[in-house]
């Protein structure tokens, strides 16, 4: 007879292996798709045809710091400048933004900067405060703290020239800004595998996060849904759940890079988390109608258990992580107090025998191709975003590998218990950090 | 915007998943089988020692009728002994990560509790037979009543890594005397009534006895000084041996 815990532990690994498999063999599907789509980036053969109105929303709380930088990236986009507007919202900032921006209205001549002032309402409602006074026929929405590529908006807007009026968003490739603490290069690699999984999810129509750096949208579709969710902790999800309640489309596109600051300490990373992960709990038990629901296609009946899956997933490994290591260690450190940490005496006559049969070889055969095929993905998520494995040397990615998706896991956990005993309090002000 | 359900890629993914899943799972399940026929041999090696431990009892008691063959036969006692604990320990260890077959490893365990019971009649008497100077301690313990009991085991082990051969330690797991009426036998001899319980010499001990109490009593056992035990003096010793046939009920 097999425990529980052992029945959990399998039937972990076989679910473990059928969604490693299945982005692997999902990729593979599609790979001369993709080579091709590679090809044509690089030869810039992805070119307009018409330079629809485009304004880009940048909602903006205490940026003092990030606000220039950010304006100047969206004034310095590859796109007639006739056509560009940039709105800032500034959100009740109790600092020099609004200054800043004001300057900037002043200085960069021939750019469209318009400043709008509300009181701290948070990002929700800038952004809806930004929706109704731009003129595009698309939107992006900005995070102050983030800064586009020249390209970035040409190439997006391609996306939208490819497909019908059904889409609604096209996601940015987004990428870490300037990595410096540990922290950071962690979720530079995060963020470059979670591209990876994008392009993939684009494919199957299974996209449901529209990320604040510079996700595009076709603002017809947005005013008709009834613009942004303003009490909602992650609206960028939440308006992805509904355009794919309504059955609009949301697209993915690899080549448009977008650059974030990242939390840079585990502080930092704990409140930008916990922000995300009690909010997309609350998305998926607001769309609770889509889950399994054929009438969704790939994203009701695959990708939302995914994501349930994935809740339970994080609980697991911290169940698992308690059980099978923390647990063990506390228990040596308290044998070691029993005998007064006599070390010399406990060391003698050790046995160092080598016993194969202690070894799990059934289970350690599934962990070491669940380890091959993550390593597979985290390959080929580098090369599908053009970066570098070591460019930030080796010292880390051990460490990310082992512990970056557990402490995040248990942060995940932390951020559940802190929804179901405080409930939801904080306001989201539109910053990713 | 027309949806679409990818069923052949599932099914592919499903079918890949299942394979990778089922030689990790038949791989399990070779290596427990391994693992019991590796106990299983061992248990039989057991019983050879055995035979050849009764075997040399018998020619010291029958043909020599002398003590000289004494320290060959210790040794062999000694040697015997350590064999077993090892290889309790190894079943332990399988048994705790064992997938399957936990009925047979049960069995096993029943067959270990015998054969510690058996070493400690024999220890007993060689002792007596050739005046052989070491300790033994019968530890009383259950996994299933007892939290504390994985303390006293701490301790114990401790101490055997620190006199060795000198001491011999024969657990008992009292979970399994509902198949082994031979433990119910000797908890009746040493009214044992809580876990763990262990007894030196004819001395009982219950609840976890600590590292600083547990010396005392093993040195004040020994017939001859043991250099482990130097740093307790004789009036601790003699103080300790009035606390302990206070605390003696066997």
């Amino acid at each position: 007879m097999i425990g529980g815990v052992e029945v959990l532990v399998w039937a972990m690994y076989l679910l473990g292996l059928y969604f490693t498999i299945f982005w692997l063999y999902a990729f593979l599907e599609r790979y001369e798709l993709f080579r091709e789509e590679a090809k044509s980036s690089a030869s810039g053969k992805r070119r307009l045809s018409r330079f629809p109105k485009v304004s880009v929303i940048i909602p903006a709380y205490n940026a003092e710091a990030t606000i220039r930088e950010c304006v100047l990236s969206v004034a310095n986009l590859d796109y007639p400048k006739d056509m560009l507007e940039i709105m800032v919202v500034n959100d009740g900032s109790a600092d020099n933004t609004a200054a800043i921006v004001s300057e900037l209205i002043r200085s960069c001549k021939g750019a469209d900067i318009k400043l709008m002032s509300q009181e701290n309402l948070g990002k929700g409602a800038a952004m809806n405060n930004g929706l109704k006074s731009c003129s595009g026929e698309f939107f992006a929405c900005l995070d102050s703290d983030s800064f586009v590529e020249p390209e970035t908006l040409h190439r997006m807007l391609y996306v939208f020239g490819q497909h019908g009026p059904e889409l609604a968003i096209v996601t940015p490739a987004m990428k870490v800004f300037r990595p410096k603490s540990f922290i950071q290069k962690f979720q530079r690699l995060e963020y470059i595998v979670t591209l990876f999984s994008n392009r993939l999810l684009s494919q199957f129509d299974a996209l449901y996060v529209a990320p604040g750096p510079f996700s595009l949208y076709r603002k017809s579709i947005v005013v008709e849904l009834g613009g942004f969710d303003e009490h909602n902790l992650t609206e960028d999800q939440e308006i992805g759940y509904r355009m794919q309640k309504h059955n609009y489309g949301l697209k993915h596109c690899f080549d448009a890079y977008v650059y974030t600051t990242a939390p840079g300490s585990v502080r930092q990373l704990y409140r930008q988390r916990s922000r995300w992960w009690r909010g997309s709990l609350l998305n998926f038990i607001m769309y609770k109608s889509l889950f399994l629901n054929p009438k969704y296609g790939h994203f009701g009946v695959f990708q939302l258990p995914m994501i349930m899956l994935g809740y339970i997933t994080v609980c697991f490994v911290v169940f698992f992580f308690t059980y099978f290591t923390i647990l063990p260690w506390w228990q040596r450190a308290y044998e070691l107090y029993l005998v007064g940490f006599d070390l010399p005496t406990l060391l003698r006559s050790i046995n160092f025998s080598f016993d194969v049969l202690m070894y799990d070889f059934g289970k350690l055969f599934i962990i070491l191709t669940l380890t091959a095929f993550a390593i597979t993905t985290f390959l080929l998520a580098h090369k599908s975003s053009r970066e570098a494995v070591l460019k930030h040397g080796m010292v880390y990615l051990p460490f990310y590998f082992l512990f970056y998706y557990i402490l995040l896991s248990f942060m995940y956990v932390l951020a559940a218990l802190q929804l179901v005993v405080f409930g939801r309090k904080d306001k989201w002000l539109g910053k990713s950090t | 915007m027309a949806r679409q359900i990818y069923l052949k890629t599932y099914v592919v993914v499903g079918f890949i998943s299942l394979l990778v899943f089922s030689l990790g799972f038949l791989l399990s399940v070779l290596i427990d089988d391994q693992r019991l026929v590796k106990v299983e041999k061992a248990t039989k090696v057991q019983e050879l020692n055995y035979k050849s431990l009764q075997f040399q009892q018998l020619y010291l008691n029958t043909l020599t009728n002398n003590t000289d063959s004494c320290p060959v036969f210790g040794l062999s006692l000694q040697s015997s002994i350590k064999s077993l604990t090892d290889s309790l320990e190894r079943m332990e260890s399988y048994k705790v990560s064992a997938n399957f077959n936990q009925e047979e490893f049960n069995e096993l365990a029943r067959a270990y509790v015998l054969d510690n019971l058996r070493y400690w009649l024999f220890a007993k008497r060689t002792k007596e037979l050739c005046d052989l100077d070491f300790v033994s301690v019968l530890y009383f313990y259950s996994d299933e009543k007892c939290s504390i009991c994985p303390d006293q085991g701490v301790i114990l082990s401790y101490y055997k890594k620190l006199l060795g051969d000198r001491l011999l330690v024969f657990p008992i797991n009292t979970d399994l005397e509902a198949d082994e009426a031979s433990i119910e036998m000797l908890k009746k001899r040493y009214n044992v009534t809580t876990y763990p319980t262990i007894i030196v010499g004819e001395g009982k001990y219950e609840g976890v006895v600590s590292k600083s109490n547990l010396l005392p009593i093993v040195c004040g056992s020994f017939k001859t000084p043991v250099e482990e035990c130097s740093g307790i003096s004789s009036a601790i010793l003699e103080e300790d041996d009035e606390a302990a046939s206070e605390n003696t009920t066997g």
